[in-house]
């Protein structure tokens, strides 16, 4: 990591009181500590209740830790749910509609960011209704819409629908983050000889690394998030994501709640492998590159 | 619309009359030429079943068999979670794509609702499938006008299951189960230790609230959500009848005086109800012939531990039930209505003593009833013994708005079992919602003031 | 740095390039993909469901907005709990957001991990945070009342509390359920906000005696404003037609005491089939969103940042 990630917001004394540091280090440890507890207990709660057997999981007085240690959830919804394709699914559609989004919302966030010109309020309060229209109310005309470009059942008429929603969403965070680099730099470019796009692509872009990582984030987990696009535009297995397919779980006469929660604890094993896969890139991203004005 | 109607299904019947023995075997007589040679017809097949246990296991073999028997049809699988059926059914009539087989959880009304499902009147009758099913199922895919829209896969009343091990162990002689309200309360007060985590009785407070409609029944008369003049067509309101009143205060008071029933019982959906059956939280529990199947699946150590009576009565006479189908039916936009229909028919009729006997759910056919694993069936027996006297209710089939009506009683019914409004109060409140609904197809025959 | 003071010499550099018609052409080719991508997505189907709204049983009409703010009980009480819920769940989220993201960007060891673990729950499939708070929750098998009974809250012959279960507290149980499903996306954001503040103002002020908390306020705080909004008007859009969570855990009862403007819309468009009243209350809670919406821009254009 590179030394300038380093604590902007409470920086080091300056006299060296090397105690009083370490307080401050401990009580920020101390309260880290705390409120990560308070953030994974359900993520506990969600694995143990995925290792009981489904018996367990309704006992009274509730168990902490399994009675009986078991895997049968896990069994079941590998060898009966073909839980490893839903998930490729979820992948494909949340990496495309996100590599896609931000690009778009970088390209455009900069124009409004950087521009004034007529429409831009109108224009503006057009995306902001795109990203504020009830998703709900979309589903049906785009399910028709699906039907009628050939596009039901297939990856790219879910990223489309998804694109509705995790582009503007992308849009104003780039948009906001472009403002706060200081105009100068893209001006003196300018003064340079460059176009506006070399601009971009030299100067401002590579600064909004951080953004565009955070965007990343922000988009492809809002795409593996969803859930009534994924119902209602997919019909096969072929498609499906794993939201449905955990939805499935809860059933007409039974639900078992430790195979629920297995799928959503194995729901979350790609996403977390990609973060450590991309970790480099995003920890910059969230982290590093602090604009120097 | 009405005189239309009549004449239509007159037609009908004669029709089937004179078609019934002429046609045997597939295709069926309105076929076209099925499928070009070698190049099989896919059938869209939307379903909740083949995600339960055990019913999904044995669908899904039935399917596979009926793939052999019928190499010009390919059945394709549309699963969809049980919660969410009635959102794909509207995104697929909506956009004019509906799967060639549909699943009917929500009930006819909603297919009707929805225009999803297409007219297999003619079809059923020129097979002369008619009277091969028991009559009171086969009723929950027939519309106010007579047609039939769907055909029944699964049916049953509700009935009494109790733990015989909770009775001997509160001193309950487990050959006696309640019959009357009194001795229903009184074993549950029996059965009831909350410290232990075990209520007697378990009620639906969040889902399937429609079982209500059981205790109100049998309350008199009136007791009834609504009832229909078929002469004139509108909706009698009685959901704050006296009779329906007596009945949910006598429910009320389970849960609120004699705190015989989970204390979280308005966040009590069907599934919940079951796991705390099996698990043995609560001991006694109403609900279809799927329950002894479900209980055992949930938690296998009880097989052999619990029984099934007649729904308890106020006075302990033959219970007068709703009778509830899963109907399937073909889809209205479907482009093989042939194929379609003669997959709808094999698992529904063809091949249902067959599921009825494997997964022990209601069955629907006549031919079931000969199948010994169902007729020397226990459990099965009471469910069909209650049958005898079973209903059908109109509105769950004809009324396209049921569901909203539902919505507005569930409510009602939480503030009543929360104790947040008095039961009159709540019931008055649903009558009232109910009859700003129905408009002029309604009428509160108790006004309230 | 270098290119401030070139600016200096050649100020608004930008702003004048928009006299020249060729430049003039510069932003709408930089907001073209995006706008109208939106347009072609959206245009349609936002003008098909306002159409819809004036759709009624005799033609055309307002019925349906009358409907929905004059007769419909529902629809007030859902705008209510609406409110609630995303206020509650916005201040949660943003006031979790800022700490966690102050903790992140200052000393502490083990940063990455913690990083990750605090991304956790919003890396979950949509209808999990719902299943598992609705699971914790639970009256009877629910692991809070374990824990408030092992530590004393209630005694041992106590019935438990059934959280989704009374009206008084169903609303707030799916508040917590978003606060805690919500808050990772405030620490994204304001996290990269933070790490966008120029060092060297702390260092100054640093120089100049200010304690934490002044540096904190005069320079955190401000620097933050901008992100803050963004932040705060994209969660409460999110929180404001939150479905996923209210849905699965209450399904908006027990009592419509939990029912929100989404649960509502989902119902009579899916379970009613009434399209165009589902529309009507959509539209009126677009209508809801557009007033922060509108703000939003209008301050943006005003600052003179555009």
């Amino acid at each position: 990591m590179s030394t300038m990630v380093n604590a902007p917001v409470m920086p080091a004394p300056a006299g060296g009181a090397a105690r009083r540091e370490g307080f401050s280090t401990a009580l920020r440890v101390t309260i880290a500590l705390a409120l990560l507890i308070l953030t994974l207990f359900p993520l506990y709660w969600i694995i143990i209740s995925s290792l009981k057997t489904n018996l367990e999981t309704h006992t009274v007085p509730v168990t902490f830790v399994p009675a009986v240690w078991s895997l049968d959830a896990y069994r079941e919804i590998f060898e009966r749910r073909n839980f490893g394709h839903y998930m490729w699914n979820a992948m494909v559609v949340s990496l495309a509609t996100t590599l896609w989004g931000v690009a778009v919302a970088a390209w455009s966030g900069y124009g409004f960011a950087r521009y004034d010109f007529r429409f831009k309020g109108a224009l503006m309060a057009f995306v902001l209704i795109a990203q504020s229209f009830p998703r709900i109310l979309l589903v049906i005309p785009y399910f028709e819409m699906a039907n009628r470009f050939g596009l039901k059942d297939t990856y790219l008429g879910l990223i489309l629908a998804y694109s509705t929603f995790i582009q503007p969403l992308c849009l104003w965070i780039m948009k906001e983050y472009f403002e706060q680099i200081p105009r100068e730099l893209d001006e003196a470019a300018l003064v340079d000889g460059a176009s506006p796009y070399r601009a971009f692509w030299d100067i401002i872009l590579p600064l909004a690394r951080p953004v565009l990582g955070a965007t990343a984030i922000i988009g492809f987990l809002t795409a593996w998030n969803e859930y009534e696009f994924a119902l209602v535009l997919t019909s096969s297995e072929k498609v499906r994501t794993i939201s449905v397919a955990i939805a499935s779980l809860i059933g007409e006469f039974t639900t078992e709640w430790n195979q629920v929660m297995a799928a959503a604890a194995i729901g979350t094993v790609p996403v977390v492998i990609v973060f450590l896969f991309f970790q480099k890139q995003l920890m910059h991203g969230l982290t590093g590159g602090a604009v120097k004005g | 619309m009405t005189h239309q109607a009549i004449t239509r299904r007159t037609l009908l019947g004669a029709g089937a009359a004179a078609g019934i023995g002429a046609i045997t075997g597939r295709p069926s007589t309105l076929a076209a030429p099925a499928a070009i040679q070698g190049d099989p017809v896919t059938l869209r097949f939307m379903t909740h079943n083949t995600l339960e246990k055990p019913a999904g296991d044995i669908l899904k073999q039935m399917i596979t068999e009926f793939e052999e028997q019928n190499p010009d049809i390919k059945i394709q699988i549309e699963e969809v979670p049980n919660a969410d059926i009635l959102t794909k059914l509207t995104a697929y009539a909506e956009g004019n794509d509906l799967p060639d087989v549909i699943d009917g959880q929500f009930g006819l009304a909603s297919f009707i609702n929805l225009d999803a499902a297409l007219d297999i009147t003619d079809r059923v009758d020129a097979e002369g499938l008619r009277d091969s099913f028991i009559p009171v199922a086969l009723q929950a895919g027939i519309d106010g006008e007579g047609r039939i829209l769907g055909l029944p896969f699964y049916t049953g009343t509700d009935a009494l299951y109790y733990r015989l091990d909770h009775f001997e162990e509160a001193g309950l002689d487990p050959t006696q189960p309640p019959a009357t309200w009194d001795e229903l309360a009184e074993a549950a007060q029996a059965l009831t230790n909350p410290r232990a985590g075990r209520y007697g009785f378990g009620m639906y407070g969040k889902t399937h609230t429609l079982r209500c409609i059981h205790f109100m029944q049998n309350n008199g008369p009136d007791g009834e959500m609504l009832r229909l003049d078929r002469d004139t067509g509108i909706w009698t309101i009685l959901v704050n009848s006296p009779d329906s009143i007596g009945a949910i205060e006598y429910m009320v008071s389970l849960a609120r005086d004699l705190k015989v029933v989970p204390p979280n019982v308005v966040e009590m959906d069907y599934p919940a109800n079951v796991a705390a059956f099996s698990a043995g939280n609560i001991s006694m529990l109403t609900t279809g012939p799927w329950g002894a199947q479900t209980f055992i699946g949930t938690n296998p150590e009880i097989e052999g531990k619990f029984g099934v009576a007649l729904h308890p009565t106020p006075t302990g006479d033959t219970p007068v039930l709703r009778q509830g189908s899963l109907i399937y039916a073909v889809g209205r936009t479907t482009e093989h209505p042939d194929e379609a229909f003669r997959f709808l028919k094999w698992f529904t009729h063809d091949r249902q003593p067959y599921f009825a006997a494997n997964a022990k759910y209601g069955p629907t056919t006549l031919a079931a009833l000969e199948d010994p694993a169902i007729a020397e069936d226990p459990f099965l027996s009471v469910f069909l013994e209650q049958s005898q006297t079973a209903v059908v209710e109109p509105y769950e089939v004809e009324l396209g708005d049921w569901n909203k009506l539902k919505d507005q009683f569930d409510p009602e019914w939480q503030a009543a079992l929360i104790g947040s409004k008095d039961v009159p109060t709540a019931m008055n409140t649903a009558a009232t919602r109910f009859a700003e609904i129905l408009g002029e197809r309604g009428e509160l025959k108790y006004p309230v003031s | 740095m270098l290119a401030s003071s070139r600016a200096e010499r050649l100020p608004r550099q930008v702003g004048a390039s928009r006299s020249r018609p060729v430049a003039r052409i510069h932003p709408f080719l930089f907001i073209a993909p995006s706008v109208l991508m939106l347009v072609v997505l959206l245009a349609l189907p936002i003008t098909q469901a306002l159409l819809r709204t004036f759709q009624t049983d005799a033609g055309w009409g307002v019925e349906n907005y009358v409907r929905a703010m004059r007769d419909d009980h529902l629809a007030r009480l859902a705008l209510r709990h609406t409110f609630t819920f995303a206020f509650f769940s916005v201040i949660g989220q943003y006031i979790i957001g800022f700490v966690v993201a102050l903790l992140l960007s200052g000393r502490l060891p083990l940063r990455p991990a913690f990083r990750v673990l605090f991304l956790l729950p919003w890396m979950f499939p949509a209808v999990v945070p719902g299943i598992t708070w609705r699971w914790i929750f639970d009256g009877l098998f629910g692991v809070f009342n374990e824990i408030l009974y092992r530590v004393g809250f209630y005694a041992e012959t106590d019935v438990p509390i059934a959280w989704l279960g009374q009206t008084s507290t169903a609303l707030a149980a799916t508040i917590v359920a978003n606060i805690w499903r919500g808050f990772p996306f405030m620490m994204v954001l304001l996290l990269a906000g933070l790490q966008s503040i120029n060092h060297e103002m702390y260092e100054a002020a640093s120089v100049d005696g200010a304690n934490a908390f002044r540096r904190f306020w005069d320079i955190t705080l401000p620097s933050m404003k901008g992100i803050s909004f963004v932040a705060i008007l994209l969660a409460w859009i999110g929180s404001f037609m939150n479905f996923a969570i209210v849905q699965v855990m209450t399904a908006g009862g027990p009592a419509n005491s939990s029912e929100v403007f989404a649960t509502l819309i989902y119902k009579n468009a899916f379970l009613y089939a009434d399209a165009s009243y589902a529309a009507t209350l959509g539209i009126i809670l677009l209508a809801l969103l557009m007033v922060p919406g509108g703000f939003y821009v209008r301050a943006t254009m005003r600052s003179g940042r555009g």
